[in-house]
């Protein structure tokens, strides 16, 4: 079920109904129960994983708990690791991905090592633990919330009229976003695909790769918001995901931004046991690209992904070595360049044929002799359908539309506004269909 | 009452997007259900998606039955009468009256062939007409135009508003009607309904026009596989309606996928980009093809050589 369709919005109204007269004590088993309704309502396959990882890691974090040595919790810790990993990579290897089975994987290492840390105290209680890990507001796209960030609230959620509004004004926002702009600017990607690579002008391909740019952006930022909101919704506080990458002046600073949740993954449980930069300069390096690949094979397997992955794994480290000093000193320019390795990485993340990629390239730097049949003015056509959705996405791209809302939204005829709109955005939605999200089955 | 009061202002003050959200999606939940049911497909797609996207969802378990290649001849016989198609000889006895019909065959003609012929369709023929269009032919094609609604859909030519201001306005001697891939997801009876009322319109403004159908081209095997509306079989089965159509003298039917089908009832991949339409780069292949399968009538009120002959 995605949060934009109609089974979704039906599923949640019940859901909520019943979870709001629930007593609050009960409202984790609720919760699991209406988890494991969303996963079966994806497919049996989907259940049966994440409710034998759920299982495993419960019973491995409940061991690391009454386990005596720090060998054993040692061995259990890797042993968790190994496991999940492992299953992770055999799902990816033969391309049979459980939905959600990327993100709760992490989740479930990320509850291996802080136990094994003494960050956060072992669950206790299995139904509980299966709610952190089966959650649906955060079970498709994230967050990668860590245990210790739910448990104590999972223990007695509690909601009132106040989290609800900030709970529905997130979601009605990222909801609109994703009907409104994110679906809409998907389809100026295949206006370049019915064309071909090779035969699209450069102003296009410019064009199309700012277009995906946000629209990656707007759909993961819609997908966050619906899922905070949601979880604001049922009592929940989720981790920040996305804060404004496209407004970063260094790489490093985009993806400070960008998937925060998964990044910080990365720096707390492999950057940072690997030496992170205290180690010297080479260690340092080394780090860094170990953090790219495995966040590159992360996304996918895939000569692209490895491209996309490694390419942002150089930048970071030519911003650690000297790039970053000089791009602080700089105005202005460091959004251009940020922008512009960006996008370019962003075309590796999208054409997964790497001849294709080629011939995109071709087309962006204007490659002599490589166009075929191009139509110059191809561009226009394009930009006098979408530059409504250009504009109201780069509008997005900033902090202003969504400050704007969150200052204003208590007032009574805001909020009518707002609900209209939201009704209309599900009647667009039911009208006319809604992009699968490009990242479902991760 | 005034706990109802009381509460109903609390969540006004406190949450009134949950008062508005829930009352408008009741209100919107009860126009719907209220309103008059729609024949409406909701696996309908559009061949290419401006702004109606019709998404590629999760396959169905439609399995894909083996494709009927389409005839790779070159001739053409009308089904319902093969006996009435005519032949062009070369011979000075085709200048007399004939006491039997002569059979059409298709030719290779040139571009001044389509001076006077128009292109009428969806999104492939406005693409044809843009990466691949043949002399100074005539297209008018609309990206989500399907046979239900292409009559009035002003496909976005400066100047017409509709086909109608097209076929009013010109002399045509040959129109090429190119839909189906739109309908994919429609009953055939309805479909051919709407698509033999557009050949009677055409015919109407243009009773001497040579009618070309053009065959509904497979799409690509992926297309098919995500869409789960794009199946061989469903477009084998409205070619073969579309194919009664052509009766060998006036209207003719065009086995375009000759060009594109890998043998399984695909777009061969590598001619497309979106899964539907061939691409910028290949859509030469179809121009090409037409241009090797006119008909040349020299009977036929709207024969070139007719202009020439009359001159000599």
């Amino acid at each position: 079920m995605n949060f934009t369709s109609v089974p979704f919005l039906l599923f949640f109204a019940a859901f909520f109904a019943v979870y709001a007269v629930c007593p609050v004590k009960f409202r984790g088993y609720l919760l699991f129960a209406g988890s494991l309704f969303f996963c079966f309502w994806n497919s049996v396959l989907c259940a049966a994983a994440v409710l034998s990882f759920a299982l495993v890691n419960f019973v491995l974090g409940f061991l690391m708990r009454s386990a005596g040595s720090v060998s054993a919790r040692k061995a259990l810790l890797w042993g968790g690791i190994a496991l999940n990993l492992g299953a992770l990579i055999t799902f990816k290897i033969l391309k049979i991905l459980p939905l959600g089975v990327s993100f709760y994987t992490f989740a479930c290492i990320s509850y291996l090592a802080d136990v094994y840390r003494g960050t956060c105290e072992a669950a206790v209680n299995p139904v509980r633990f299966g709610a952190y890990v089966t959650m649906f507001p955060k079970f498709q796209m994230g967050p990668i919330a860590r245990y210790g960030e739910l448990s104590e609230t999972m223990e007695a959620p509690k909601i009132s009229l106040v989290t609800i509004q900030e709970g529905l004004r997130d979601f009605i926002v990222g909801f609109c976003m994703k009907i409104f702009l994110a679906d809409r600017l998907a389809i100026l990607w295949n206006e370049l695909l019915t064309i071909g690579y090779a035969s699209i002008s450069t102003p296009l391909a410019w064009i199309g790769i700012i277009s995906f740019s946000m629209q990656l952006y707007l759909e993961w930022q819609s997908y966050s918001r619906m899922a905070a909101g949601i979880g604001r919704m049922l009592g929940f506080r989720f981790p920040r995901n996305f804060a404004y990458p496209y407004l970063a002046k260094s790489i490093s600073d985009f993806y400070r931004r960008w998937h925060i949740t998964l990044m910080t993954w990365f720096r707390d449980y492999v950057y940072i046991p690997l030496g992170g930069n205290r180690k010297g300069l080479g260690r340092t390096v080394l780090n860094l690209l170990i953090v790219w690949l495995l966040t590159s094979v992360w996304h996918g397997v895939g000569y692209n992904f490895l491209l996309w992955g490694m390419s942002l794994g150089v930048l970071i480290v030519l911003e650690k070595l000297f790039l970053g000093k000089w791009l602080k000193k700089i105005p202005v320019l460091p959004h251009f360049y940020v922008l512009f390795f960006i996008m370019l990485t962003w075309c590796c993340f999208k054409i997964g044929n790497l001849s294709d990629l080629g011939v995109y390239f071709s087309r962006l730097f204007a490659l002599p002799d490589s166009g075929i049949n191009v139509m110059a003015k191809d561009f226009i056509r394009v930009l006098s359908r979408f530059w409504p959705y250009l504009l109201g996405g780069a509008l997005f791209c900033t902090p202003l539309p969504e400050n704007l809302i969150r200052a204003i939204h208590k007032n009574w005829i805001v909020s009518m506004i707002l609900s209209a709109v939201f009704v209309y955005a599900i009647h667009t939605m039911i009208r006319q269909g809604s992009n699968v999200m490009m990242y479902l089955n991760f | 009452m005034n706990q109802i009061k009381k509460t109903f202002l609390t969540v006004l003050k406190k949450a009134p997007l949950l008062l508005f959200a829930v009352l408008f999606c009741l209100i919107y939940a009860g126009c719907r259900a209220a309103a008059p049911a729609k024949e409406e497909s909701s696996s309908a797609p559009h061949s290419s998606a401006p702004s109606s996207s019709q998404v590629s969802e999760p396959s169905s378990s439609v399995p894909s039955e083996p494709s009927v290649s389409p005839s790779s001849e070159s001739s053409v016989s009308s089904e319902s009468d093969p006996e009435s198609v005519y032949s062009d000889t070369e011979d000075s006895s085709s200048e007399a009256e004939p006491s039997e019909p002569e059979k059409l065959e298709f030719t290779k003609v040139d571009e001044d062939y389509f001076e006077d012929a128009l292109f009428f369709g969806n999104s492939r023929t406005r693409l044809m007409g843009i990466y691949a269009p043949i002399g100074n032919a005539f297209f008018y094609g609309g990206d989500i135009a399907s046979v239900y609604d292409a009559l009035e859909m002003n496909m976005g030519v400066e100047g017409y508003s509709s086909i109608y201001d097209v076929l009013a306005t010109h002399d045509f001697g040959k129109v090429y009607i190119n839909f189906g891939i739109n309908e994919c997801g429609f009953d055939d009876e309805s479909f051919m309904e709407s698509y033999e009322e557009i050949i009677d319109v055409v015919r109407r403004y243009q009773p001497d026009a040579l009618i070309f159908l053009v065959e509904i081209m497979y799409v690509s095997e992926e297309k098919c596989i995500t869409s789960g509306v794009f199946e061989p079989y469903i477009i084998d089965n409205k070619n073969e309606h579309i194919k009664a159509l052509a009766d060998g003298k006036t209207i003719f039917y065009l086995p375009v996928n000759e060009i594109a089908d890998d043998g399984r009832g695909y777009m061969k991949a590598e001619l497309t980009g979106d899964g539907v339409h061939l691409t910028a780069a290949t859509y030469h292949l179809l121009s090409d093809y037409i241009m090797e399968h006119g008909i040349v009538d020299r009977n036929h009120p709207a024969h070139p050589a007719k202009s020439s002959e009359s001159q000599s």
